[in-house]
């Protein structure tokens, strides 16, 4: 299977990446990792005149963390980089964990979590924690710059609020506060390795001395036309104490706001279970 | 007895250094200069009239350099069975009619493959869409679209009869009168696809001299070379097939396919070579998939779980071409009758026409599914009897010197030891009685059986295999078979027999094989007849070679040839060390002194030699096979009841393979099947929606990984044995395993959790379901 | 598209070639440098069969493109002999029956020689799932496991 042709750039700055996206707008694709862009040219879905390559760019593959504000990540960063950083397992532990179920060893090495956020999958794994760490995205384009939330990024399956002429510079997720935790649970399509039929991920915030719910976060893969939040069910948390009748309360109201197309029944039975472990095992790490 | 050096053992693969450098080409890795690209155009449409295709455009694209239509060809049909009742129903390019999403309307050759496809948009058809049907039950209508005609003899209610099988014995009446119970159930498989890892490819090279020459991603050249000869019109010996390695085939690569004739006539239209290469999502859209079957089954019983009349009906969704379906409707009469004995039988089997892909056969060919539904059933069966499924499976067991329904003598049989110790090693029993108990755990373990049997070899175009051993000057071998390794090992074994045979090492060896110029006929690697047939072939071959040497050596040492043995490439009078002489010697004692004689030693053989051809297809009437390889399989599995996911933990294979030539392939033939059918059983299935395939990579039809890995227990039944000279009875060991472990899955997630699943594959929201409803009782 | 002239380093040798920038790693190691070794199953990098390693690292070659491959170590299958001598990888395969067909055997040599290479001592688990990428449809990965474990406990 081959690559349709395409004209090729190696910009070696940021603003030179801008100026071409500026110039060919939808004609021009930005390469990462490419594998998701270029299953999508094989296939004939996406047919670029021109793809800009990332990779000439210093800086783009960092991860930094600071104290105050959080974790910052770049494009380039691999799935495998953010698995092995110490900052991420040791601040944001289930998002290494669920970068580290994304793909296959190879993919790991050569995909990007932007990559993976801008192809905008339903059944991304990544986006769900996510979503419930409150990430936000900081996009550029030639004349400026916004930050978005995640949550407002997806529009469709597949589709973003992203402009022709913008690009994502980096995914900020903010630091967590004390007596807090998350966690991403999932079952495959089929086998142990793939697409994620059902993804639930769960960020708990606890009281400072109880079992009361703070605040809680719980973001949904592949049971929607995008990764959702399933803030219905969050409301039924925020306040109380997580007792099984709560919980399980929770779940079922979560299963209630998604909306599967394909094996829908058992999407939804399974964002119920999902959800509960995701819950349990957020409050475990918590004690 | 004598104690054997090479056979029996677990000696490395003869081209393992070559797979493991990727130094071992196959045929996507060819290449001579002047090289062309081809492509295919498909039809898009499930059923439509051609009424006109327009290839000016392409043709005029600069860098194409052929392009071809159904007109362009001879317009001979072929099959993959020929026979004077089921004639062959496709060409190999469409002519005026296409009958499935993806069938083969056009092909290109450029110079490269931007070209190529390319042009394959340049090309213009004119359709005319026709009403298509894709259900085979639905397709049986009176009022279904007719797809071919049916086939004139069959003569029934129904339409798009692509073949029939009917056949019985007894008095099915009488024997459910008398059964103390009687079962009806409706069991379905779905269609699930080989997922080799090497897609379809063919490299054809035509030279002007008229020759043609091919390499295809294949299963046997000679079959090959027989469909491509008669379809281009050209003689068996101007077309030579020839070796390159196999990438996987599991049943998929046998018959003619059209981009293997493209290829061919694209070179002979430019007088270069072509390659055609496919991607994988042709591979899922367009190439010819497993069978999927429905199976009726009525079975009566008497109180004690002997089994006393049974009624089948197989109905097989055979896609819009004959393909091997009228081959599967047979075969799946064989594969209930082998198994257990039924006094009563009542079978019929129908191969339906449908728009859908063509299908082929896939491992086992039938049997997987066929014993899902047979052995689901028994277990049915036996719980309702409140009988053990072991006692119920040894109480029905073919044993040894039993005379088939058809004829075939079961001349040794180790099912009966292999239900036992299959049982025994994985405390079946203990573990059974458990798997009930578990009501209201999460997650549960359940433990299964299931058995089957399989034919080795039979009688099928070209019906033989021969071999030649011929001795170099030094005394090295050199083995010339038609054979053909996809991956089982066969140039491995045979290399072993003639070791064995010939008392030389592994290293002394060098196989030359499956060239149709320069190799002899053999039967292909698609028959399950590859260590019986062809083993016995070569075997026969070698220990020619030694009688030849022997008689030399004989004269030289004046000893008797009686009295000789031959060992690392030396002969030795037996009882006398200092006796002997080299190979080498004896081949230039036999040079000079028996006119020139160089020692080439020469086998062929088939299996029953006294039947003149194949069973009836619609009647099964003759004989089938001469030797039965006979398993039980126990599956292990641990199921989450809250999510439905089910874990195949281990799989014990106890298997009567007659006797291992190399166990280490042998062991390598169980772990594959276990892992297809773990697949089979639990998540795989191609998935369609009015013949367009929806599942088109491997990220939607998944097939076992790594992680999936299933721990593979094996127990040897051995019920024969290797003796020099004379033919051995080793038998398959290549598609009976895939087949038992299908049903012991199903059975052991009905002993977990209760919830019997009739409808293949077993998804996990068939158990959720189950559960609930088992609750709501 | 104009051909761009690029260098790459493939086993320890530099080539200079000038190629198309669509074309893939995978397409210019088998048609331009004749390495054959590393082969297309999927061509969507779901297979693992054209996996090579870059800077030690495995990745897709059917989903790289050449020209990103600049000024890195590429190695495939055909650069582990060494001297004539089979890596104990190599030989662990041919030894414990991990070798079927052989289509998928050189994308997985190599990712298990990262996997080592990475980890000398990994888990059976950490193995498979290490391997969860590279299909194999002969083998059920049971001999592929044995050989990859033998390696790892110094066995050849």
């Amino acid at each position: 299977m081959r690559i349709p042709k395409f004209e090729y750039f190696s910009p070696s700055s940021i603003e030179e990446v801008c100026s071409l996206l500026y110039k060919y707008k939808n004609e021009a694709k930005l390469l990462a990792g490419g594998t998701d862009l270029f299953v999508k040219m094989k296939k004939k879905e996406v047919l670029p005149k021109y793809v800009i390559n990332l990779k000439g760019i210093e800086g783009l593959d960092r991860i930094q963390w600071e104290e105050s504000e959080g974790l910052r990540i770049g494009p380039l960063v691999t799935h495998d980089a953010i698995v092995h950083h110490p900052a991420v397992r040791g601040n944001y532990d289930f998002l290494a964990e669920t970068c580290f179920k994304i793909g296959t060893r190879q993919v790991r090495n050569m995909g990007t979590l932007v990559g993976n956020l801008c192809n905008a999958s339903p059944s991304s794994d990544a986006a769900s924690p996510l979503l419930v760490l409150d990430a936000k995205l900081k996009l550029i384009h030639l004349y400026g710059e916004r930050i978005v939330p995640l949550e407002e990024f997806f529009v469709g399956p597949f589709q973003t609020i992203l402009e022709p002429q913008e690009m994502v510079l980096e995914v900020q997720i903010p630091k967590t506060p004390p007596r807090s935790a998350g966690s991403y649970q999932y079952i495959h399509k089929a086998t142990s390795v793939g697409e994620t039929l059902v993804g639930a991920a769960v960020f708990l915030t606890l009281d400072s001395k109880d079992l009361t719910c703070r605040e809680a976060r719980i973001g949904l893969s592949s049971v929607a036309p995008t990764p959702i939040r399933a803030k219905v069910a969050e409301r039924v948390l925020n306040g109380k104490r997580l007792e099984e009748k709560v919980i399980k309360e929770a779940a079922q109201v979560a299963s209630e706001e998604t909306q599967p197309r394909s094996r829908a029944w058992y999407r939804r039975e399974m964002s119920k279970v999902l959800v509960e472990q995701a819950i349990l095992q957020a409050m475990e790490k918590i004690k | 007895m004598e104690e054997l050096s090479f056979v029996g053992k677990s000696v490395p693969r003869k081209d393992g250094v070559e797979k493991a450098t990727g130094k071992a080409l196959y045929t996507v890795d060819m290449v001579l200069p002047g090289m062309l690209w081809g492509k295919i155009l498909r039809s898009p449409y499930p059923h439509a009239k051609i009424l006109n295709i327009d290839t000016s455009r392409a043709e005029r694209l600069p860098g194409v350099k052929a392009v071809i239509t159904g007109k362009d060809t001879l317009g001979i049909k072929h099959g993959f069975v020929e026979t004077p009742r089921y004639p062959p129903d496709q060409y190999p390019l469409a002519m005026d009619r296409v009958r499935y999403i993806g069938e083969e309307v056009a092909a290109v050759a450029a110079i490269d493959e931007y070209i190529a496809e390319e042009a394959l948009s340049l090309i213009k058809v004119d359709y005319e869409e026709l009403p298509a049907v894709f259900d085979p039950e639905e397709a049986m209508r009176p009022d279904a679209p007719e797809i071919h005609p049916s086939h004139p003899k069959v003569k029934e209610p129904y339409k798009n009869i692509g073949g029939k099988t009917e056949t019985g014995w007894g008095d099915i009446e009488k024997g459910f009168a008398d059964s103390y119970l009687v079962r009806e159930d409706r069991f379905e498989g779905q269609l699930r696809t080989h997922c080799y890892m090497e897609p379809q490819a063919t490299f054809a090279s035509y030279d002007l001299s008229g020759k043609l020459n091919v390499w295809t991603s294949s299963q046997g050249p000679f079959i090959k070379r027989a469909k491509l000869a008669t379809t281009l019109g050209l003689p068996f010996n101007n077309v030579r097939v020839l070796k390159a390695y196999v990438g996987g085939a599991y049943g998929g690569k046998i018959d003619l396919f059209s981009h293997e004739f493209c290829a061919s006539l694209l070179s002979m239209k430019t007088g270069r070579p072509v390659k055609i290469v496919w991607t994988r999502q042709e591979v899922f859209e367009a190439s010819r998939h497993g069978q999927p079957i429905i199976v009726e089954l009525k079975t009566g019983v008497k109180k004690d779980g002997t089994l006393l009349a049974q009624k089948v009906r197989v109905i097989n969704n055979a896609g819009a071409y004959r393909g091997s379906g009228v081959v599967v409707i047979f075969l799946c009469w064989g594969f209930v009758m082998l198994s257990y004995r039924i006094p009563n039988l009542k079978y019929e089997g129908y191969s339906v026409y449908t728009n859908n892909p063509v299908r082929a056969p896939q491992r086992g060919h039938g049997a997987p599914n066929l014993r899902f539904a047979v052995d689901s059933q028994m277990d049915m069966i036996a719980e309702e009897l409140g009988i053990d499924p072991v006692e119920i499976r040894l109480k029905n067991a073919r044993q040894k010197g039993e005379i088939l329904p058809n004829g075939d003598y079961v001349r040794n049989c180790g099912l009966v030891e292999c239900i036992e110790r299959v049982a025994e090693e994985t405390q079946f029993k203990d573990k059974y009685a458990k798997g009930k108990l578990q009501e209201g755990q999460r997650i549960r373990r359940g433990i299964g059986m299931g058995v089957s049997s399989y034919f080795s070899g039979s009688l099928i175009y070209p019906n033989a295999s021969a071999a030649i051993v011929k001795l170099n000057d030094d005394g090295t071998v050199s083995l010339l078979t038609g054979a053909l390794d996809i991956g089982q090992g066969a140039e491995t074994i045979l290399s072993q027999i003639v070791a064995e045979e010939l008392g030389v090492a592994m290293e002394d060896i060098r196989v030359v094989a499956a060239d149709t110029e320069t190799t002899p006929v053999d039967i292909g690697s698609w028959i399950s007849g590859g260590a019986y047939v062809s083993g016995n072939a070569v075997k026969l071959a070698a220990s020619d070679a030694r009688r030849q040497l022997f008689e030399v050596a004989a004269k030289e040492l004046e000893a008797n040839p009686e009295d000789l043995v031959a060992k690392n490439r030396e002969i030795f009078v037996k009882g006398s060390p200092g006796r002997s002489i080299s190979f080498s010697q004896a081949v230039a004692a036999s040079i000079a002194k028996r006119r020139g004689n160089p020692i080439i030693g020469q086998g062929h053989y088939r299996t029953m030699k006294d039947v003149p051809m194949h069973p009836s297809l619609a009647t099964t009437k003759g004989r089938w096979s001469d030797n039965y390889a006979f398993d039980a399989q126990v599956a292990e599995v641990e199921v989450d009841t809250w999510t439905g996911q089910v874990k195949l933990l281990k799989a014990t294979t106890a298997h009567d393979c007659g006797f291992p030539i190399n166990p280490i392939l042998v062991e390598g033939q169980i772990d594959g099947q276990v892992s297809m059918a773990q697949g089979h059983a639990l998540w795989e299935e191609v998935l369609m929606e009015k013949g367009k395939t929806l599942t088109t990579s491997f990220l939607d039809y998944k097939i076992p990984c790594a992680k999936d890995m299933v721990e593979s227990h094996y127990i040897d039944v051995i019920t024969e044995k290797y003796e020099k000279d004379i033919p051995y009875r080793t038998k398959e060991v290549g598609e009976g395993y895939v087949s038992g472990m299908v049903a012991a899955i199903a059975n052991a997630v009905y002993n977990a959790t209760g919830v019997r699943v009739k409808t293949l594959p077993i998804y996990p929201e068939k158990i959720l379901m189950g559960l609930k409803e088992k609750k709501k009782k | 598209m104009k051909k761009q002239l690029i260098e790459l380093r493939v086993n320890g040798e530099s080539h200079e070639l000038a190629i198309e920038p669509q074309r893939t790693l995978l397409e210019v190691l088998r048609e331009d440098l004749g390495l054959t070794g590393a082969k297309e199953a999927c061509g969507t990098g779901e297979c693992g069969a054209c996996t090579v390693l870059i800077d030690g690292k495995p990745i897709l070659s059917c989903l790289t493109l050449a020209i990103e491959a600049q000024g890195k170590e590429i190695t495939t299958i055909e650069g582990l002999v060494k001297g004539g001598e089979l890596h104990p990888l190599q030989k662990a395969f041919i030894r414990y029956g991990a070798i079927q067909c052989g289509y998928c055997t050189s994308g997985m040599i190599l990712n298990a020689k990262s996997i080592l290479d990475e980890n000398p001592k990994p888990s059976r688990e950490e193995i498979l799932k290490g391997l969860e990428g590279n299909l194999c449809r002969c083998t059920g990965y049971n001999k592929i496991l044995d050989a990859i474990m033998a390696v790892s406990i110094g066995e050849e």
